[in-house]
Formats: C-alpha cells, structure tokens, sequence
C-alpha cells in the first residue's frame, strides 16, 4: 500500500500529550479528526510540567467525543479515514486500564480492517524497570523489537495486551501497523531542569515526539505488519537508539537533552 | 554472620577486613599463585578450581568478591590469559559453590575505570553502559561483572556490584570503600524483586550518583 | 573497509562441524589456513549423527595445529590472513571452556587488531533460550539483537564473555564482527527422521550453515551498521520464534534455503 501522503487522520487520546504534539505535526498536512473522551477546552491542565496542551481545532480539522472502548463510536469516528493513530492511555486504574489500553486497541484495529484503512500508528509505553529479572533494567543496546515482559504492572500488562492485539491484526488482515513506544518525555530544552542535573536513558522531547508522526505516515510499506520503534532522543547511555526509525521512516530526533547530561559549567 | 572475604592480599580486602572484623565472623581467603606475601592472612586458594572453593563457601552467608577489584599488570601473553581465567572462572565457580552452599548474597567489588571513557563532562551513572578497554586488565572486571549479573537473573542469590574508583581522594577513599561494602552486606531489598543491584562507589565528582544513596544502599560518602 | 571478496582466511575450530561447513563454502573462493589443537584426520566421529567431518586440506590450503589459548599461536596463524573465524568451543570442561571460549575470543580478536584484520567472524550457541526465568523461550518474534541471557551455565556464561569480549574489541577498534549463534543442528532431509516427528524452533539444517559465512565476507561495510552484529542463523521455520526478523537477508543477503517441512506437516494417514 502507498504511504498516506495527505488525506483524512483520526486520531484517538488526542488530549493527550502525544496526541497533541501529533496535532500539531500533522495539520496543514493532512485532516484531523480529534477524537477523545475530554474536548480540548475540558483539558487545562499539562500531564506534566512542559507538556503540551490541545487547542480547539481550526476548520477543516475537527474534534469529537469518543470513548474508544465503544466499538460504534470508534468505527464511526475512523469512517473515511485514511489512518488511524491511537494515542488513548488510562494508568492507574484497573477496569479503565483495560477498556482502553486493551479493548480500544482491539477497536480500532476492527475498525480498520473493517473499513479497509491500512495504516495504523500505534502508541504505548517502554517501561525502564519492572521491578523483575526478566525486564532489561540492566541491559545495553536494547532494540526496538524485544519482547515486552510487562509482568504484573497493570499499565505494562494492559497495553502489551493491547499491543498484541493490534499486532494479530496486522498479521492477519496484512495492516501496516506502526508501534510508537516511548518513556519520558521533556520540552526540547530541558524544561525547567537545571543544567547539569542529570537525565535517565530513555527521554523524548514534545517537539520530536510530535514530527515522528509525520514519518510514519508518509514511510513506504515496512518489512513487517507490525513494527516496533523507540521514539527517543539519541542518547549517550548506549541503551536505547532511535536508528531503527531513521532507517524505517527517516525520523530522527532533533533533540539531544545535552545541557541535563552534561556536567554544568563551573560558576565564576 | 559469616563472611568470606575473597582476595585478601589485596589491600581493599585488608581494609574491609580490618573494618568488617567486629561485626561479622570473616573467613579469608588469598590467591594461591605466590603473588602473596606468605605472611598474609588467609586461605591460599585457587578460585577457579572447585575443589578449592567449596570448601571456603561452608557456612558462609555472604561473600566479599573483591578479588576482581584489583588492577592487575599482566605482563605477557600467558599472563594476559591467566588475569581473565580469574576474573571469569574465579568468579563463576564461587558463584556456583555459593549456590550450592546456600550463600545468600555476593558482593562484588568492580572497577569505575569501566566508565571511564565516556568524557568527564558527561553525568554518568549506574544506567550508562560500561566501555571497559580492551586489555587484560581492563576486561576482567567487565567479565566478573557479568558473570554474577547474568547469573544472579537466573538464579536465587543476590548480587551486589560496587564500582570503585582508584582507592584514594581522587577515586574512593578507603573509609568511603568500606562503608559502601558494609552497606552493601547489610542491604535488605525488602519487596524490591531485582537480584542485581549497581552501584558506583565515587569520593569525587565524576562519577557521583544518587542511585547509591536510596534504598536499599543508603550510602553517601564521607563528608570532607 | 571494503568486503573481502578473496584473499586468505584463517579458520580456528575447523575440525568442528560448523567449521567444516564453513570451509566447505569458502574454499572455493578464498585460500584457507584450518587451524585446530588436534589433526583434522583425528576427528572421526560424528559430533551428532550426521554432523560434518572434516576433509584434510589439500594445497593452496594449509592446516596447522594452533591452540586457540596460546596468543602466540594465535598470532601466527593470524598473520597475512585477510579475515579470521572463529568456530572454537569447549562445552563440558570447566576449565577448557573459559580458556576456549573466553580467552580464546580475546585472542582471535587481539591478534586482528594487531595485525589490522578488520573482519571476524565469531560463532556460538545461541542465549536467547537457556531453562530460566529470564530468557525467552515462552516468547515469539525473538529478534537477534535481544539482550542475551546466558543465565549460569558454564557453557552459556563462557562463551557469552567471550562474545562480550569480541564486542568490545569491535566497538573500541572498529573491526567488523559478524557473530553467529546457534541451536541445533541437523540434516536437511535425514531419511531416518520420521514425516511428522516435529522440529525444535531453533534448527539449523548443515545445508545452512556454510553460505553464511560465504555471506559475511562477502558484505559491504555497510552490513555493519554497529561494529558487532549478531545473527541468529536457523533454517526456514515455521514456529514465529526465532528467525522472523530477516536481519541476516537485510544485511547479508543471506537468507536460508531448508525449512524441514516434512517433519513438521502433519504425517498423511497411511490406509491399511
């Protein structure tokens, strides 16, 4: 299949922060339709310090309500769409966890499939540490493509589960789908954080996050139906690398967090 | 509780048994290969031969490898050879003799010189990848680390790695040292699940982290 | 550094079957010195049954008795070869096998540098499946760059430091290490081998094992995107454990040719 080069997009959690930053990426590009349980001006309150809020969409670019764990909901929001990007999240809690991460992932990939859409961005987390001996806390160069073992962690748990729904759906329906996995996120200048002050091996900053999504639209059909990259800035630790996406999409991240990972300049 | 104290020619080892002495009951045990002086205390042993490690392990609840800590010059070829055999084999047979004797925990003592090759204004800590060199001497901590890492992912023992930098101000003194390896012994990771605990051991700037002065460590350096 | 399309190749391990297969495929193209501790006419028996046994090299090639601990047999081997492989294990032997298969890798890689051999290749047993918590065998889509997970067997552990080893001399002097990792190995089509009688998901066919390194020497240095590239090298199999990711057909351009079909189709039901 083509790449989407320009054309209709549904994003779902696009109050999110990683919805937002793929807002903002994406229009004038292409057409949005936002889509989330919250509109944008119910949402006044930054995820964390430096992480973008959503503004009311311009015409044509659109903004509707959509719980993604209502199949209808979802497949009306996806219909005359030409990719779907799932951006919906919920952590802590037990039962929303599971409708969202697990069966709004199944939703839209049905969704999909059922009205011949492709492409699907798929987002969701790496965690660092699972508090097991089967995680890679104390691994080096860890690739894109190694098995999550989420262990008991709820939010782990429910979006791998998620994850391996979409993947049996680009397996077995030939979709292309790209996974988006991230773990910290910063502005692009460090934020608030003083020079110096040190940085853990896994960041993305809002402005990268948000251009990754431009790429994966528009990359040509990748090798596999489901493709796993780290959306990361590149990173002195030797632990987690980006090449994957440069390679596969061209993305590569513009941010590199130096001033935090650097020792400050002495004070006169 | 009973301690054996592997290396104990060396003076990391001297000093930690000088310290450990009143509050644990320790077992020594010194290379068998001449190196030492005879008038070292000690358990001659060869850590890589079975035979001889396990009967060093027999009650022991815990064990100091600081062995591997030491730099080593090899000379030649064959001494090259003989400085890696002891840091791998040295260090999986303890490590399997532990298993079998019920040793609960290792603690390893590594080297900081393991990072040294990241530039010095760059902050880094315990989640940075090592770059060891290519020598010998280099390698054999780097192997020894990894020895008790993958094994201890496998396996129901604790290990405990402290990377040290040079003993003196410029690296980690010595009461900075042996403060760190009598934390390291007492350590209880309470519901924490991870076997592998990292930490680096800095007296300066460099290599200072934050990591060694939470739970379940609790480690800060001297003050002054 | 352009690929070593021919030239010399030093082989240590080469009365080992992987070696052989590795010899049988490269001497055609290269002139080879076969380096192992005993005479290749000394390996009569089969490591496993069908498993290669070495030919005795007949001139351009050369054998020689190299102990792989010794540096300085090392060395010598190494010298005026254009790439160097190392197929040397010890399984068993507690001591033999550090010295083999840690000490051993240290040796192969400080001679290249020394020399100003760029290209290795580096065998070994695969880590990804190793009967404990931690490894991977309850996981499918197992790519080759996984952390490996030797866990503590003397096997696993000493030549996971050996290939730790190699990896450092790579990164540290830009040499280009192709590391291949194995299972198990069998015939392609061994008529014995029942229709139907299953297949483990890590199998290499002794058909697969010899264009591999044919492949790597072969590469442009583009194939190697980090200094150290580790390849799973399994024949076509249809378990979606291992061997899915095609890393090796992207940067080698080898991909295999055997898939033992037969043994893994259900065995048609013979009428009486």
């Amino acid at each position: 299949m083509p790449p989407v080069l320009e054309g209709n997009v549904a994003i779902f959690g696009a109050g999110g922060p990683v919805g937002v930053s793929a807002a903002r990426a994406l229009q004038g590009h292409y057409t949005l339709r936002l889509t989330d349980v919250r509109l944008s001006g119910e949402i006044t309150q930054p995820q964390s310090a430096g992480a973008p809020l959503p503004a009311v969409p311009l015409p044509p670019n659109e903004e509707r309500w959509v719980d993604v764990s209502n199949y209808a909901e979802v497949l009306e929001a996806a219909r005359g769409m030409d990719a779907l990007i799932n951006c919906t999240v919920v952590r802590p809690h037990l039962e929303a966890a599971f409708l969202v991460n697990m069966v709004g992932a199944y939703n839209v990939a049905k969704a999909a499939v059922e009205l011949g859409i492709r492409r699907i961005i798929h987002t969701g987390p790496y965690h660092l540490n699972l508090n097991h001996n089967a995680d890679y806390w104390w691994d080096y160069d860890v690739p894109p493509d190694v098995p999550l073992h989420p262990g008991t962690d709820l939010y782990a748990a429910s979006k791998f589960l998620g994850g391996e729904i979409t993947r049996t759906f680009a397996e077995r329906h030939g979709l292309e789908v790209i996974t988006f996995l991230y773990c910290g996120f910063l502005p692009g200048d460090g934020g608030p954080r003083e020079d110096g002050s040190g940085l853990g091996p896994f960041y993305t900053s809002w402005e990268d996050c948000g251009e990754a999504f431009r790429y994966a639209l528009r990359a040509p059909t990748p090798p596999h139906p489901y493709e796993v990259f780290l959306i990361c800035s590149d990173l002195p630790h030797g632990r987690f690398s980006p090449r994957k996406a440069k390679r596969l999409l061209g993305w590569e991240p513009q941010h590199d967090f130096q001033r935090l990972w650097k020792r400050a300049p002495a004070k006169p | 509780m009973q301690v054996l104290i592997t290396g104990a020619e060396t003076p990391l080892a001297q000093l930690a048994a000088a310290r450990l002495r009143e509050r644990f009951d320790l077992r020594l045990t010194r290379s068998a290969d001449g190196t030492a002086e005879h008038t070292t205390a000690g358990i001659p042993a060869d850590l890589r031969v079975p035979e001889q490690v396990e009967p060093l392990v027999e009650g022991v609840e815990a064990i100091l490898h600081l062995a591997p800590y030491a730099l080593q010059h090899p000379a030649d070829a064959d001494a090259e050879r003989d400085v890696l055999d002891q840091a791998a084999r040295g260090t999986f047979v303890l490590l399997h003799a532990a298993l079998k004797a019920g040793v609960k925990r290792v603690v390893l003592a590594s080297r900081l010189d393991l990072m040294a090759a990241y530039p010095e204004d760059y902050l880094v800590d315990e989640t940075w990848k090592p770059l060891p060199d290519t020598s010998a001497a280099a390698l054999a901590p780097y192997l020894a680390e990894l020895t008790l890492r993958e094994a201890v992912r496998a396996e129901p023992i604790l290990g405990v790695c402290l990377r040290l930098g040079e003993l003196g101000e410029s690296g980690t003194t010595a009461s900075d040292a042996v403060s760190a390896i009598e934390r390291a012994l007492v350590m209880d990771p309470a519901e924490q699940k991870y076997r592998w605990w990292l930490y680096h051991i800095s007296s300066t700037e460099r290599f200072a982290s934050a990591a060694a002065s939470k739970e379940p460590l609790c480690w800060a350096p001297a003050e002054g | 550094m352009p690929p070593v399309l021919e030239g010399k190749i030093a082989i240590f391990g080469a009365a080992g079957p992987v070696a052989v297969m590795a010899a049988d495929a490269l001497r055609p193209h290269y002139t080879l010195r076969l380096c192992d501790v005993q005479p290749l006419a000394e390996r009569t028996v089969e490591q496993s049954a069908g498993a290669p046994l070495p030919a005795t090299a007949i001139p351009p090639h050369e054998e020689r008795r190299v102990d792989v601990t010794d540096y300085a047999q090392v060395l010598e081997a190494s010298r005026g070869m254009d790439a160097l492989v190392n197929c040397t294990v010890v399984r068993p032997h507690l001591q033999p096998a550090f010295l083999v298969n840690t000490i051993g890798a240290y040796h192969v890689a400080k001679a290249a540098v020394e020399l100003g051999i760029r290209r290795i290749i580096h065998t070994g047993p695969q880590l990804v499946i190793a009967e404990h918590q931690a490894d991977y065998w309850h996981d499918f889509d197992v790519h080759d760059d996984v952390p490996e997970r030797p866990g503590s067997s003397l096997y696993g552990l000493s030549k996971y430091l050996g290939s730790e080893v190699m990896r450092r001399f790579a990164e540290v002097h830009h040499l280009e290490v192709a590391a291949f990792v194995y299972a198990h190995f069998r015939p392609a089509n061994r008529p014995s081998d029942a229709d139907g009688s299953g297949l483990y998901a890590f199998t290499t066919a002794w058909e697969d094992t010899g264009a591999p390194f044919l492949a790597a020497l072969r590469a442009p240095a583009t194939a190697f995107e980090q200094p150290f590239e580790l390849f799973h090298i399994a024949s076509r199999l249809p378990h979606g454990k291992i061997g899915g990711s095609d890393k090796a057909q992207r940067l080698l351009g080898w991909a295999p040719e055997q898939d033992f079909s037969r043994l893994w189709h259900r065995s048609p039901i013979v009428q009486e």
